[in-house]
């Protein structure tokens, strides 16, 4: 090959010898795991055979004499299985692992030392196996065994021979023929094969295809292999060979490289990255020259032309970087298989979309956190294959590796179908760790839990083995992969498997961001974190609106609240220990608010302005500047200018740290606002308030419209009920802390301004005034009804080791309605069917009869299925529309006696599923009932017109009951009912 | 960037001698004043200097690191030299570059004036007076006594140290 040119530096071509072999080395271990899943190609043989023939040459070359011999052993046990004269064996494809191992070790030191190192050791071990291997095969070498493999096919071969020997045209087979017998004549130099009637045939080659060809010169020259070609067997052998390739689909690796690459230094690309860099920016500045002085049109034109070229220039720079992800995903057949041999367990692993394109340096960074991963799925997933039997489970477990795009993101899912995690060991084990009370567990979802094997210094395996399990767990799977501005999913069902997905960014060099400006200068925001940008005027009142919470401002947008930082603010002020965030910062002209995502949840950003978005390569600071967690970086800008990149995930924290130290009891909360980040869907948000007495109590969120603060001579009094002029009508305010008669309802001080939290209901709003308005927090929401010690309480929630107490704050308006009688105007639902059934056969009934429970909030879904499980009925419950859809498409149509649906939810909403429903035949027994906060009269006809027949208030457990009860057991005349309420709505 | 005009400093190819300053005979440094004193780094380890330039401030980052700067498309961190050893004097409106290579990265050592190469013989080498205050001890390896004045030798890597602890 060319690396043996002399005159080059040696020092190059040392370089070039082991970059070659470790390339090939990669190659041969590739079909070697294609040799041992049986997809064996003689082409592929001749590949693998090739290839250590080429090493053994350059190694001897070079004079590295260990490399030489092993290369030279695993040459030799090749041949025989090459000819098709010995079976490919475990004991071969293990020998010949281990001998490319070793190899790679040596040339490892190599690499480092320009010595090779001493492994003669291990070099002797493996060398007289493997010399075993094909001498225990070569003695039974007889001619008419030589194809006896395929012998059909083989017979009809040798009749066709002379055809081929005297037709000299046939140049390309014959060519290939002529590199592959080269090797050969070498291997009977080196044994006596005298004796060995199959080998005896080569002894008259001439002499040029004795010399030890580079086997990669595939190219003969034609004639002279046709000419060797009087030597008819070795003919037949590869013709043989050749044709059987044509039969079968699996292609040899290695002719895939063959295409026209050259090799070239990374250090050089990123060089040539870098000035592309610079003269991107030297065509911005460019290209504000010319916008200024538009007068030069010519000029104008040729910074365009400029402008485009750059832009591709760059682009295919980026290209250069680009490696398909099999270049790590590949090694991973290496790896399982191991594993499995080691721990005695079968396993099948498919490798999906090794073709996708990443970035170099993100391949490199993946890498680790890749091979954890199928570590953990081959250790812990994947079960002995008895036990795979015992659970009906095929015995070899199987293991998907797929990548592809997405978005702009790489997708690497890896799916087994394992043991899947289990919750209950997870959480013990969690628990004895230390990392979370057993309080705080039991108040876990399951996928919480399992979350939970992300947390630091958690492991599961019952004894650490030596393959994973050494303390470094997914936590660092996790922080490495979020480092590089990915993500890690987790979804896994006990005893059925796991799936991990990672999504990651194409590139790390070019980030699309968006540039703004606060404190005067310049920052950039990752495009990946942004949701939005709001513009709020203040002077127009019907746009959206800041509001304070307990002296933080917040926005509510879309009936969304979300918390707003100041980044001047927090960019002044190092210690955030005094909150200074102050609303009169809001109080002139237009605010623009950036609304970013830190780790799936939002908040608002306010910027002095909102600049451009810009393309920016990211540099990273100093060392020491890696403290002030609000930078992720630096970037140059077009004009030449250096602005900071800001780091959303470190100006989130910052901020929530504030938030926690300002209000006492929330800080040790910590733990929660991780599982917050995570997943969302499993925790709600509440709105934390002060009553007046010791303790957190906490509203839904959900119910709440709006928070208000009102001038104490705002308010007045309608007979003896305290009502705020609001909105064109009256507001009847109520005060929690008389309400709920806490005894310790301290002396306060009065104050000039009042908080109230304002609750829809209905079409009706209604004011709660507290003493305070905390923060809003999430938490994982398992509400523990035991504790309801008053009306107005709808139970407790543990969180860490603080008690919050749920106020129930429609149970509070009821109860304060009946007695002020004011007309709330709900209860749009409550056309009654009439309860003809008697009260004993309730409970019955009840037992009997499952509800599927369709609710995208778990709060109300453990809500609603806590007060009907307590109430006797059977449920079930789902996280959306098409959630629950599966699950009635999963059960036989009486399964479900009643559909419980929230209207809106993500993905299929209520209304959609009623539609659904309602039009499938095999349902019209099904009565559907919405459960909603949100129900003015054409809210009630839309759902009617889906197929609703009940609209139910949220958080009513009573009338739930009563409601469910009164369907349930009326169920046989339902599809009548529902029927005529079609029949009506579409009058 | 523009206005960067560098002047890069001509001891780099005495480098073969450099390194160990305390062996050699004699030795370089690159010479600057701050706040009128005199300074002076081993003029191997200096990259280059530079003209005052365009500097990004860094917020929140202590007082002492002034920003950041763009160095040819580099992005240097800018340390003032001033606030590095309290020196409380009014400074002047710019600065110049001093740009070193410290653990890697590259940093510019805020100067008021740029002095001379100056080349100084080991024997007149003094350890750093005690009467020379902390802040700017620290940083010291020693003082030369140069013909009309008296250098102040920076060691910059006990700066990059002082960095990389102090945040």
């Amino acid at each position: 090959m060319a690396n043996m040119n002399k005159n080059s530096k040696e020092e190059a071509a040392l370089v070039e010898y082991l970059d070659e072999c470790t390339e090939m080395l990669e190659r041969f271990s590739k079909n070697l795991s294609l040799m041992e899943s049986g997809k064996v190609s003689p082409e592929m043989l001749a590949s693998i055979y090739r290839e250590m023939h080429t090493i053994k040459g350059n190694s001897q070359f070079f004079g590295f004499s260990q490399v030489g011999v092993l290369a030279h052993a695993m040459e030799s046990s090749l041949d025989p299985v090459r000819k098709g004269t010995a079976p490919i064996t475990q004991a071969l494809v293990d020998g010949l692992y281990q001998g490319a191992d070793v190899i790679s070790t040596l040339l490892a030191g190599i690499r480092s030392n320009h010595k090779e190192p001493d492994l003669h050791k291990m070099v002797s071990d493996i060398v007289p196996r493997l010399v075993d291997l094909s001498a225990n095969f070569a003695p039974e070498v007889r001619p008419s065994e030589i194809t006896s493999e395929k012998s059909d096919v083989s017979a009809a071969k040798v009749h066709t021979s002379p055809d081929f020997k005297d037709n000299g045209k046939d140049t390309t087979r014959n060519g290939e023929v002529g590199g592959q017998t080269s090797p050969i004549p070498e291997i009977s130099k080196e044994k006596d094969l005298e004796e060995i009637e199959g080998f005896v045939l080569f002894d008259n080659l001439p002499d040029h295809l004795k010399l030890p060809v580079a086997p990669t010169v595939v190219s003969t020259d034609p004639q002279e292999a046709v000419s060797s070609a009087k030597n008819e067997e070795a003919v037949l052998l590869n013709i043989d060979l050749s044709s059987k390739s044509g039969d079968q689909t699996v292609k040899s690796i290695g002719d895939e490289v063959q295409s026209e690459t050259i090799r070239v230094q990374v250090a050089l690309l990123d060089n040539l990255m870098n000035l592309v860099g610079e003269l991107v920016l030297i065509r911005n500045q460019l290209l504000q020259h010319a916008k200024i002085n538009d007068s030069d049109s010519e000029f104008g034109k040729m910074s365009q032309r400029l402008n485009v070229l750059t832009a591709e220039l760059q682009n295919e720079v980026m290209k250069t970087r680009m490696q398909p992800v099999g270049n790590v995903l590949n090694k991973f057949t290496r790896v399982v298989r191991e594993m499995g041999r080691e721990l005695g367990k079968k396993i099948e692993l498919n490798i999906y979309g090794s073709e996708t394109e990443l970035d170099k340096t993100i391949i490199e960074a993946v890498k680790d956190p890749l091979t954890h991963i199928i570590r953990n799925a081959v250790d812990h997933g994947i079960e002995l294959p008895a036990d795979r039997k015992a659970l009906g489970k095929q015995d070899t477990g199987r293991l998907n590796i797929k990548a592809h795009h997405e978005s702009g993101q790489v997708i690497i899912e890896m799916t087994d179908d394992g043991r899947g995690l289990d919750p209950k060991a997870i959480g013990s084990s969690a628990v004895s760790k230390g990392l979370i009370t057993s309080d705080a567990l039991a108040k876990m979802t399951e996928r919480e839990i399992q979350f939970l094997i992300f947390a630091p210094g958690f492991s599961t395996a019952a004894a650490v083995s030596s393959l994973s399990g050494r303390g470094v767990g997914m936590d660092v799977v996790k922080t490495n992969v979020e480092r590089i501005g990915g993500m890690v999913d987790l979804a896994s069902k006990p005893g059925t498997g796991t799936t991990v997905k990672l999504k990651i960014p194409l590139t790390l060099a070019i980030v699309p961001a968006l540039i703004v400006k606060a404190l005067n200068q310049r920052f950039a925001i990752p495009q990946s974190k942004l949701v939005e940008l709001v513009r709020i005027d203040r002077s127009d009142s019907k746009s959206e609106k800041i509001e304070v919470l307990q002296g933080s401002p917040v926005l509510r947008l879309r009936g969304k609240i979300l918390p707003l930082i100041n980044l001047s603010e927090v960019l002044t002020h190092r210690d955030q220990s005094q909150n200074s965030l102050k609303i009169h910062a809001f109080d002139v002209g237009s605010v623009n608010i950036v609304i970013l995502n830190a780790d799936s949840f939002q908040f608002g950003l306010v910027v002095d302005a909102v600049e451009d978005t810009a393309d920016i390569v990211v540099k990273s600071l100093s060392s020491f500047l890696k403290e002030i967690t609000h930078f992720s970086g630096a970037t140059i800008m077009g004009d030449g200018s250096v602005a900071l990149t800001l780091d959303v995930m470190g100006i989130s924290t910052s901020v929530r740290m504030t938030a926690e130290s300002e209000a006492p009891g929330i800080g040790a909360l910590d733990g929660f606002h991780e599982y917050r980040g995570r997943h969302q869907m499993d925790s709600s948000e509440f709105l934390m308030i002060d009553v007046g007495a010791p303790g957190s109590y906490v509203i839904p969120l959900t119910v709440v419209s709006r928070l208000e603060e009102f001038e104490e001579e705002d308010f007045e009094l309608s007979g003896e009920q305290k009502v705020v002029r609001y909105r064109n009508s009256l507001l009847p305010v109520f005060s929690l802390p008389e309400f709920l008669h806490l005894p310790f309802s301290s002396e306060r001080t009065r104050k000039e301004k009042t908080p109230v939290v304002v609750i829809r209901r209905g079409d009706s709003l209604f004011g709660v005034e507290v003493i305070q308005i905390q923060d809003v927090a999430a938490f994982p929401s398992n509400i523990d009804q035991t504790v309801r010690d008053r009306p107005g309480i709808l139970g407790t929630m543990v969180a860490d080791d603080h008690v919050l107490v749920v106020v129930d704050i429609f149970g509070m308006i009821d109860a304060v309605k009946v007695k002020l009688a004011v007309e709330a105007g709900v209860g749009a639902g409550e056309g009654d069917l009439g309860t003809g059934v008697s009260k004993k056969d309730i409970p019955n009934k009840r037992r009997k009869s499952r509800i599927l429970i369709v609710e995208d909030s778990s709060f109300f879904r453990n809500y609603m299925r806590q007060i009907l499980e307590e109430a006797g009925y059977l449920t079930e419950t789902a996280c959306d529309g098409l959630e629950g859809w599966s699950a009635l498409e999963n059960a036989d149509p009486k399964h479900f006696s009643l559909v419980l649906s929230d209207i809106e939810m993500p993905g299929m909403t209520g209304l959609e599923l009623a539609r659904k429903i309602s039009d499938d035949r095999k349902y019209s027994h099904l009565p559907l009932v919405a459960i909603t906060t949100r129900f003015s009269g054409s809210d009630f006809e839309c759902g009617r017109a889906a197929g609703f027949t009940r609209y139910l208030e949220k958080l009513n457990a009573e009338k739930l009951i009563v409601e469910v009860d009164e369907l349930i057991c009326k169920v046989s005349s339902m599809s009548e009912s529902r029927k005529e309420l079609k029949l009506a709505s579409s009058n | 960037m523009q206005a960067a005009t560098e002047s890069r400093s001509d001891g780099s190819k005495d480098g073969a001698k450099g390194g160990g300053k305390a062996m050699a005979e004699s030795c370089q440094f690159s010479t600057f004043y701050v706040a009128g004193r005199l300074y002076g780094i081993d003029v191997t380890r200096v990259q280059e200097v530079v003209r005052p330039m365009h500097i990004t401030p860094i917020p929140l980052a202590p007082e002492y690191v002034v920003g950041l700067i763009n160095l040819r498309g580099q992005v240097t961190t800018a340390i003032g030299l001033r606030e590095l050893f309290g020196l409380k004097d009014t400074p002047p409106e710019t600065f110049m570059n001093v740009v070193c290579r410290i653990d890697g990265s590259l940093i510019s050592l805020q100067a008021d004036e740029i002095g001379d190469v100056v080349e100084v013989m080991e024997k007149d080498f003094e350890l750093t007076p005690q009467t020379v205050p902390a802040e700017v001890r620290q940083f010291m390896s020693g003082i030369y006594k140069i013909s009309d004045s008296l250098l102040s030798i920076i060691d910059i890597d006990r700066i990059g140290k002082f960095l990389n602890h102090k945040l």
